[in-house]
């Protein structure tokens, strides 16, 4: 496969995970809001809307999670940037922590496989609608996939890098320059 | 204390030193007490944090955070300035006292410090350093007024805190709007002492008559996003819905007025809007994901009670452990961003401080005041480094200024808020009938 081809691949799963957040945020938001129309003006309560809003901000929060890892921009708290002189030290300690997050992420995401695959077996039904939780519980399998999948890259990126002594530029910088910027309406 | 939770302890806060993503960290130290412990599975650890991450009450985050991010680019923030300005036109050295106000009420609009230095500190410090204002100065007023936020209902930590704890979100909502007005008072008076001797160009004060219609033009062009804040509490406290459900009312009620009313928004920028809320929240709530794996390991290795016995072993003299809980919560906050300070600080110390008779909801004033002040404390201070970007200035120039205002406006209000229980008892008491359990 070419890298043009490779490149089309990463942006086009980049739009997907823009659309799924973009569009079960709206549907969340809609959901509960007419819940409550209907509760108030109505006086009928809407059975099962708030499970399938919770089970869907379950897939938002867990592609988001990915894309987070993509973005770098997780919660974190390193004080090691005032602590460290040179950016090439810097850069090295930084790769040495990506290498603890991508093993941490491969982690969970293994735990979680064995968490789908118990809810494939046993089947555990949701209270309301009775719906199978695998459908839910595959999102964190999704998502942590996603994290392990943006984490490698970052963790081969930075090795490349140090290897080439230069200094590191992320994945999303180079994307986000003008001209190779993934438009989701498009 | 046993050497696995020390061990345990001693993993988190060196990961989460050296940078490893907050999320991972917990993490981290829930799978070292898995492998310590006698389990069999982890189906219990991934269950626990799924089932915390799919409650309904959390949702209300991303929909304050998706409401809020519409009116942003609505230009809230322009009208709220606007008024703000025009309200302050006769009071020398106004411009700050304008940051402070607009700022808080960004903070109740979208409910994000960060918003709040993005959308009033990219208008306000240029602003204010053509008047004569210092950028260090202007942007440490913005850094500090921004974490009002967190006080200001709907806030995100409060939730969450009322969701941690099993309180009342609210009773949560309630309780730290005393102590933010306290703090938006002192931010005020310390404004009028800091300017004195800057070259302030104050613009010549208009006439009562001019003023007074300035502000009644300037309060009906933010009437709409000035509503915002006043439907979701009126829906909450009304008894109609739900601080999630009143959080889905404000987004549809920020639609039209976005897109319709202010034009800031069209379906391009509504798309953007609601893809990015969603990453935010998800980025938010990752953390709720593995918290809720280290509490649930926490809880089954008795941690929470490890932690009052070693801290009631140290003290028995009430104000030594409170002052002891504000010291650990400050160094938290100087670390963490407020959510996972939250997370992590709540579960932990919840039970210390119940046992020396403070009431949840004043712990969760005494814990939202304190996560605030962290924000701002170097040296990681999150907020003072994104205003410094911002405001185009570095944190020398900054820092003198910040720890003016810490020392001089948050220390006086965190002692207050300590030692006073009704400073944030007093709402939910008038407005929910709470009953504190200290009484």
């Amino acid at each position: 496969m070419t890298g043009f081809s490779l490149q089309k691949i990463h942006l086009a799963l980049l739009v997907l995970q823009r659309y799924i957040m973009g569009v079960s945020t709206i549907i969340i938001s809609l959901l509960i809001f007419v819940q409550v129309f209907i509760r108030y003006f109505l006086d009928i309560p809407l059975y099962g809307v708030e499970e399938i809003a919770a089970y869907l901000a379950v897939w938002l929060y867990f592609i988001g999670s990915g894309y987070g890892v993509y973005k770098g921009n997780h919660i974190s708290a390193s004080v090691m940037d005032l602590i460290l002189p040179s950016q090439s030290l810097k850069d090295k300690f930084q790769c040495f922590v990506a290498i603890i997050t991508l093993c941490l992420v491969c982690w969970i995401l293994l735990l979680c496989w064995e968490y789908f695959q118990w809810s494939m077996k046993r089947v555990p039904k949701s209270p309301e609608l009775r719906l199978p939780l695998y459908y839910v519980h595959f999102a964190m399998v999704a998502g942590l996939g996603l994290m392990v999948f943006y984490a490698t890259i970052e963790v081969i990126r930075r090795v490349i890098f140090i290897l080439k002594k230069e200094d590191y530029v992320a994945l999303v910088t180079l994307d986000e320059k003008p001209n190779n910027t993934p438009d989701p309406s498009k | 204390m046993s050497i696995e939770i020390l061990i345990d302890a001693l993993i988190l806060v060196v990961l989460l030193f050296i940078g490893v993503p907050a999320p991972l960290c917990f993490a981290a130290a829930a799978l070292f007490l898995f492998v310590m412990g006698d389990f069999n599975k982890a189906n219990f650890l991934i269950s626990a944090g799924f089932t915390k991450l799919s409650s309904l009450i959390l949702l209300a985050i991303p929909l304050y955070i998706f409401a809020g991010g519409l009116m942003t680019e609505g230009k809230i923030a322009t009208r709220l300035i606007d008024l703000a300005e025009s309200m302050m036109a006769r009071v020398k050295g106004g411009l700050g006292i304008v940051v402070v106000f607009s700022t808080a009420i960004f903070g109740a609009i979208s409910g994000m410090s960060t918003a709040a230095v993005a959308a009033i500190g990219s208008i306000m410090i240029p602003k204010m350093v053509e008047r004569g204002y210092d950028r260090g100065y202007a942007t440490a007023l913005v850094a500090a007024s921004s974490v009002l936020a967190l006080l200001i209902p709907p806030s995100s930590s409060m939730i969450l805190y009322g969701w941690v704890t099993n309180t009342s979100i609210t009773a949560m909502f309630l309780a730290p709007i005393i102590p933010a007005l306290l703090l938006i008072t002192c931010f005020s008076v310390l404004n009028y002492f800091l300017t004195r001797k800057m070259p302030l160009t104050e613009l010549p004060p208009p006439s009562l008559k001019v003023g007074a219609l300035d502000v009644w033009f300037k309060t009906k062009r933010a009437a709409f996003g000035l509503a915002m804040p006043i439907i979701i509490l009126g829906c909450i406290y009304g008894g109609i819905t739900t601080p999630t459900e009143a959080a889905a009312i404000a987004v549809v009620y920020s639609i039209p007025v976005a897109i319709f009313i202010y034009r800031g928004l069209d379906l391009k920028g509504f798309s953007e809007v609601a893809w990015k809320t969603g990453q935010i929240a998800a980025v938010l709530m990752i953390l709720v994901f593995f918290s809720s794996m280290l509490a649930r390991v926490w809880t089954m290795e008795n941690v929470p009670q490890t932690v009052l016995e070693f801290m009631l072993g140290i003290s028995d003299n009430k104000i030594v452990l409170l002052l002891l809980i504000n010291l650990f919560l400050l160094v938290i906050g100087m670390f963490l961003d407020d959510i996972s300070g939250v997370l992590l600080a709540s579960p932990m110390l919840l039970p210390v401080a119940m046992s020396l008779g403070i009431d949840p909801v004043h712990f969760g004033a005494i814990v939202g005041v304190n996560l605030g002040m962290g924000l701002i404390t170097p040296p990681t201070a999150p907020i003072l480094y994104f205003a410094g970007l911002i405001g185009n200035t570095t944190l020398p120039k900054m820092v003198g200024y910040t720890m003016i205002l810490i020392c001089f406006g948050y220390i006086p209000v965190l002692i207050l808020t300590t030692f006073i229980p009704s400073l944030s008892l007093f709402l939910p008491e008038l407005v929910l009938g709470y009953q504190p359990i200290s009484k």
